[in-house]
């Protein structure tokens, strides 16, 4: 990390003195008022609110900066010096989402410990451990899209305002809504019926998200390292494509979701067709938006 | 250095070049010279390995760029036209920033990072932000970052544009002083008065085509064109001027003579004193600097008047 040309200069420019002092004061004062309205306990009602200033934070200001990162060195006219640089593929991927995210990680870890702190007395630790792990995941998961679909975009155009940066956001929000849904639905709170099945094997939700979105996290980084190398004039072939699609359907279609003490809803099968019908379909218009997508099966001699 | 095989560039509706052949020389300036829409910033970037051809191949030192672009950029350097540095950054930050992207050892960083500050006049100012410099200063900085990791190549878009003459002055100087130091050129520009100053050869490019490759100086043609003035017209001139030694191409327009001349100082005092002798009204010799306009618009204009193919 402390070699990475691209991620110390993320560091040069997010951090100043200022804003180091500034995050932990603002946020710092925030969450001191809501425990002083909530007569001064730490309970489920301040973790929610420290979790909705990790939302603003992370999910809507990290996945902004995500998604302008790379499209910003477009703007700016030193996309060029970067592609020519030696900094690698991977590289270049991991310090783009996490240099220029770092900022908004400083903040959302600070509102973590506050989160961890209202829950310690209420819920056992290693499930806090797994709620922080899946708001970071989705955070990670929320700026990984952002930029991957900013990456997407820039090898079709080079110009970028502020709408087409908001369009890439918001794909990215969208794959933070398992973060929203644990905030919306409560499952920190009561996870008796909170199960399901993947390929007859029954799993707690919670579990079963925590790796799920951990493997999918995976997936973006992938992702973005991919449409990296093609920046940097590397060719890709289409095996790691296949990888993921086969990947993605065969997750999906062995899910389903249900009360262990009900019988299942409705047939297996007909839930795995639909559902991996909608995810082929969802992938294959992906692939077809990317105009590299499919000459990308002439150059099979990379992954 | 730079060897370009018949290299042919198409935006989705449009070819922009047209089987490109060309070679740049190593240890040359080589001016790339053409109207607007002529290709020569596509041609550059096909180049550097930053457009991928249609089909052709561009070889740097016998390595295929669009092969091995990697391995290409770590000795070559790109300035665009319209160029970027990151205003939050302090000069230091910016110049040892892209010395580590390209590869400097961190404990040469500091020494690379001085030397090319110095080499662009920036070192009092390697503490201030570098959105704070003025558009000369940026240029500078932003030239500084190109050259800070040495490459053995260097191309530059339209380097001069929006700096002011003292500020060309100084550019035209570094691009001599980097030529001497061993490094490789490529400039575009439209001010061919000042690629005169400091370019070797020239490639002229028209409608994605190039038209005419030529040396202007150096190892290979140590010829310069001369502008000969005098006070009143001499008969029979041209023949005087292509009976001196080293004269050639005359050209004689009233009382003034314009004429290639191949010698050093004293060659040159030797055809003035000869010609003196003779009775030629001598009022003043310099060297003639809108030769390379002159050639570049003539070139233009016999591209202009030969019929095309109906296909091209």
């Amino acid at each position: 990390m402390r070699g990475n040309p691209e991620f110390i200069r993320n560091l040069w420019q997010e951090f100043s003195l200022h804003r180091l002092i500034m995050m932990p004061a603002v946020v710092g004062i925030l969450f001191l008022l809501i425990y002083l309205i909530h007569d001064s306990t730490l309970d489920g009602w301040t973790a929610k609110w420290a979790i909705l200033i990790y939302f603003v934070i992370v999910y809507f200001r990290g996945t902004r900066v995500a998604s302008e990162s790379v499209v910003q060195e477009i703007n700016g006219k030193t996309w060029d010096t970067q592609r020519m640089s030696s900094v690698g593929p991977w590289s270049m991927a991991w310090a783009k989402l996490f240099g220029s995210t770092i900022y908004a990680w400083y903040g959302g870890l600070i509102c973590l410990g506050l989160y961890w702190m209202s829950y310690i007395e209420i819920i056992p630790d290693n499930r806090i451990f797994k709620l922080v792990l899946i708001y970071i995941v989705c955070g990670v998961i929320a700026h990984a899209t952002g930029l991957l679909v900013s990456m997407l975009a820039i090898q079709k155009r080079r110009d970028f305002g502020r709408l087409q940066i908001t369009f890439y956001q918001i794909v990215g929000l969208m794959a933070a809504v398992p973060g929203l849904y644990i905030l919306l639905f409560g499952i920190a709170d009561d996870e008796t019926y909170k199960v399901l099945v993947w390929y007859d094997t029954v799993f707690p939700l919670i579990d079963f998200m925590v790796v799920t979105l951990l493997v999918y996290a995976v997936w973006a980084l992938v992702g973005i390292w991919r449409l990296m190398r093609a920046e940097l004039q590397m060719v890709n072939g289409p095996w790691v494509w296949l990888l993921f699609v086969v990947f993605s359907v065969g997750v999906s279609t062995g899910v389903r979701f249900l009360h262990p003490d009900i019988a299942p809803a409705m047939p297996a099968i007909s839930l795995k067709a639909a559902t991996g019908y909608v995810i082929l379909v969802i992938l294959t218009y992906i692939i077809l938006l990317n105009p590299r997508g499919p000459s990308c099966f002439a150059g099979c001699d990379g992954m | 250095m730079i060897d370009v095989k018949n290299l042919i560039f198409e935006y989705p509706t449009k070819r922009v070049l047209h089987d490109i052949d060309c070679v740049i020389e190593k240890g040359s300036i080589t001016a790339l010279v053409g109207p607007n829409g002529a290709g020569k910033t596509t041609l550059i970037r096909c180049i550097v390995g930053l457009h991928a051809p249609y089909s052709g191949q561009v070889f740097f030192d016998g390595d295929d760029v669009h092969e091995h672009p990697r391995e290409c950029h770590r000795r070559m350097a790109y300035l665009s036209d319209v160029f970027g540095v990151y205003d939050q950054l302090s000069v230091r930050q910016c110049l040892s920033y892209t010395a580590r992207a390209y590869g400097v050892v961190s404990i040469k960083i500091q020494s690379v990072v001085e030397a090319a500050a110095e080499r662009l006049g920036l070192t009092d100012r390697l503490h201030e932000k570098s959105g704070a410099l003025s558009r000369g200063l940026r240029q500078r900085l932003a030239i500084a970052q190109a050259i800070v990791h040495e490459p053995e190549f260097l191309v530059l878009d339209e380097p001069a544009s929006g700096l002011d003459p003292e500020a060309r002055h100084s550019l035209s100087q570094l691009l001599v002083n980097l030529r001497g130091g061993g490094m490789t050129l490529l400039v575009s520009s439209h001010i061919l008065a000042e690629l005169e100053g400091y370019c070797t050869d020239m490639l002229i490019m028209r409608d994605g085509r190039i038209i005419d490759s030529r040396a202007l100086k150096g190892a290979a043609s140590r010829a310069r064109r001369l502008r000969l003035d005098m006070a009143q017209p001499t008969a029979d001139l041209n023949t005087l001027l292509e009976a001196q030694a080293g004269v050639s191409q005359v050209v004689v327009d009233g009382n003034v003579a314009s004429f290639l001349f191949e010698g050093d100082l004293s060659a040159r005092h030797g055809l003035l004193k000869n010609l003196i002798e003779d009775g030629v009204a001598i009022a003043g010799l310099s060297e003639d600097r809108v030769a390379l306009q002159d050639a570049y618009i003539a070139q233009i204009h016999e591209y202009d008047s030969t019929p095309k193919d109906a296909g091209q």
